[in-house]
């Protein structure tokens, strides 16, 4: 790699690699695995930055390979994540700390429960607000199929929270 | 009380994220081990697979769509290889290989043979033979290859079980794999390639190397009630197993005792691909309807890695004025029986004779594909546009592969250092 691409290469991991880690890391629910994926994303990615850069959207790019690394990993039983048995209680009134992580944990708890392809998702339409057509381009399937996998990954997150826990419309 | 939205709670699980400086140079490490590592497998000859072009579609044109029916037959029908099928010909070492192969089919399978002069069959270039074989009345037909190659002695033995390289985790890593060296000192290679619905058997010893490969999926012979492959098509009863597969490669290898290997080489001399470079651009410029304007100072770029063997490659990327990007390489392995991977555009030849990507699709609106050349060149486009609405990239790379194997093709040489 030429040092101007090097240059180039680092300054988009200066920039996106925390954003990176924090979508990996609400797809595995687990930052050691968010930062194994975020790795292999930027070694795939250094190694054919000559011809990616030459597109304006390198982050659409990386999310694709972080997308696809991540549920192909999740294919391969060794690193299949390991869904909770029984899911935490309801947030209780106790001191705002202990809510909070109590919070985190019940959350954790319930993405874990949902698919990873309607996992990843969710976190590509809720947490990196892309549209349905953005996010149908980045996992290669139709606009159709996004729709259907938000209605079922939400549908299944208000089966362990409650119908009452976030806002989003069910057709969203 | 506000409902929380599902970013609110999203941001809520990012508690506890670990507070580390982002060090790119970390980064920029992995990503050189990643490439010295593709460096390192190419040179020591540990990556890349057996691709040979086309199993079966020389042979049975109607059924799995093949257009080459344009080109004619040069050995059809010749009188010194009347008693052979048109994809052998009048060629001896052909002609020693089928002879061998036929011998060693299962009691209960035959060859397809098609006698239909709308679709003359076209013999490969070099020795190596494609058919369709059927079990008895089944109705289906499964296409096997066989080719023969010099043993390469100055390279390691190629090990897709325990060195699959860049190939682990793709379609065309070889599963329920077995390799070592036997009692008689051949050494052997055997696995499928699951996803590919095909299987593969490599026995090699000092003299010549034979790689057997058969698909697992049936093609319905015409006039059968099956169904056409990937609509329901199951491989319940393919033609060959592992074993008879191996039969069949150690009849060719015995078969093929007393050949001289240097007449078993068979490829492209890349200078005369280098010298047709200027016919390969005019079809690309003819398919994108644009003058190709070169990117950089080479047109086209020449490594040759290997000399001797005329390993190498051969690269140029273009642009039009209109923004449409063209990259078209063309690579010649060391040898049939193993891919070669090409780390400046992560593409790999591929044991079907496809070709197997291994990183993420191009983004934005683009078109790749390839098509082999001779038992160890392979060829490799790439059209690519920031505008996603134009159709141009998938137009192009589907229309374009014939035109240009149309001038590839003729360049192989059997044997490679023959005139």
């Amino acid at each position: 790699m030429q040092a101007t691409d090097e240059t180039s290469f680092k300054e988009f991991v200066g920039a996106r690699r925390r954003a990176l880690l924090r979508t990996a890391f609400l797809m595995t629910g687990d930052w050691h695995a968010a930062e194994d994926l975020v790795q292999e994303t930027l070694t795939k990615l250094y190694v054919s930055w000559r011809r990616v850069r030459r597109h304006d959207d390198v982050l659409a790019y990386a999310r694709r390979i972080l997308v696809n690394a991540h549920i192909d990993g999740t294919r391969r039983p060794w690193r299949r994540e390991q869904a909770v048995e029984a899911i935490p209680d309801a947030v209780g009134a106790g001191d705002p700390a202990e809510s909070d992580l109590h919070t985190r944990d019940r959350l954790l708890a319930a993405l874990a429960t949902v698919p990873p392809r309607q996992r990843a998702t969710l976190v590509l339409r809720f947490w990196e607000d892309l549209s349905i057509e953005q996010v149908a381009d980045l996992m290669n399937c139709s606009s159709g199929n996004v729709k259907s996998q938000t209605a079922r990954g939400l549908e299944r997150l208000r089966d362990v929270l409650g119908p009452e826990a976030f806002v989003e419309l069910r057709d969203a | 009380m506000t409902e929380p939205t599902l970013k609110d709670l999203f941001q809520r699980t990012l508690t506890g994220e670990p507070v580390r400086p982002v060090v790119a140079e970390e980064d920029v490490a992995r990503g050189k081990a990643r490439q010295q590592r593709m460096r390192r497998n190419r040179v020591a000859g540990g990556v890349a697979l057996l691709a040979v072009a086309g199993v079966g579609a020389a042979v049975l044109p109607a059924v799995v769509g093949d257009d080459r029916g344009n080109v004619p037959a040069a050995d059809a029908g010749d009188p010194d290889g009347g008693d052979y099928p048109p994809q052998v010909g009048d060629d001896p070492v052909k002609q020693r290989m089928w002879d061998a192969i036929v011998a060693a089919l299962p009691a209960d399978v035959e060859v397809v043979e098609f006698d239909d002069p709308a679709f003359p069959v076209v013999p490969e270039a070099g020795p190596s033979i494609d058919v369709l074989l059927t079990r008895a009345d089944s109705g289906a037909a499964y296409s096997m290859g066989v080719s023969l190659e010099p043993t390469r002695t100055d390279l390691p033995e190629y090990r897709p079980c325990t060195e699959p390289g860049l190939l682990e985790g793709t379609m065309s890593q070889w599963q329920n794999c077995e390799e070592g060296r036997d009692d008689d000192g051949v050494y052997r290679a055997a696995g499928d390639l699951v996803d590919l619905s095909a299987s593969v058997v490599l026995a090699e010893n000092d003299d010549t190397s034979v790689t057997v490969r058969w698909s697992t999926r049936p093609q319905p012979l015409p006039g059968s009630d099956l169904p056409a492959s990937g609509q329901g098509a199951q491989p319940i009863d393919p033609a060959l197993d592992r074993a008879a597969g191996a039969a069949i490669g150690d009849a060719v290898l015995e078969a093929a005792a007393g050949l001289d290997p240097a007449g078993l080489t068979s490829g492209v001399r890349l200078d005369d691909v280098v010298a047709a470079w200027p016919e390969l651009r005019g079809v690309l410029e003819e398919a994108v309807g644009a003058e190709l304007t070169p990117v950089g100072g080479d047109d086209p770029a020449v490594d040759v890695q290997d000399a001797e063997h005329q390993v190498g490659t051969i690269s140029a990327e273009y642009t039009t004025d209109d923004g449409l990007e063209v990259e078209l390489w063309f690579w010649q392995r060391p040898r049939a029986s193993e891919p070669m991977c090409v780390e400046q555009i992560m593409q790999c030849s591929s044991i079907t004779g496809g070709q197997e990507l291994l990183g993420p699709p191009e983004a934005g609106g683009s078109g790749e594909s390839g098509v082999a050349v001779g038992l160890r060149g392979d060829t490799w486009i790439r059209v690519s546009t920031e505008d996603p609405g134009d159709e141009r990239p998938g137009t192009v790379t589907g229309g374009v592969l014939q035109p240009l194997d149309e001038v590839l093709s003729p360049l192989v040489r059997s044997p490679a250092g023959g005139g």
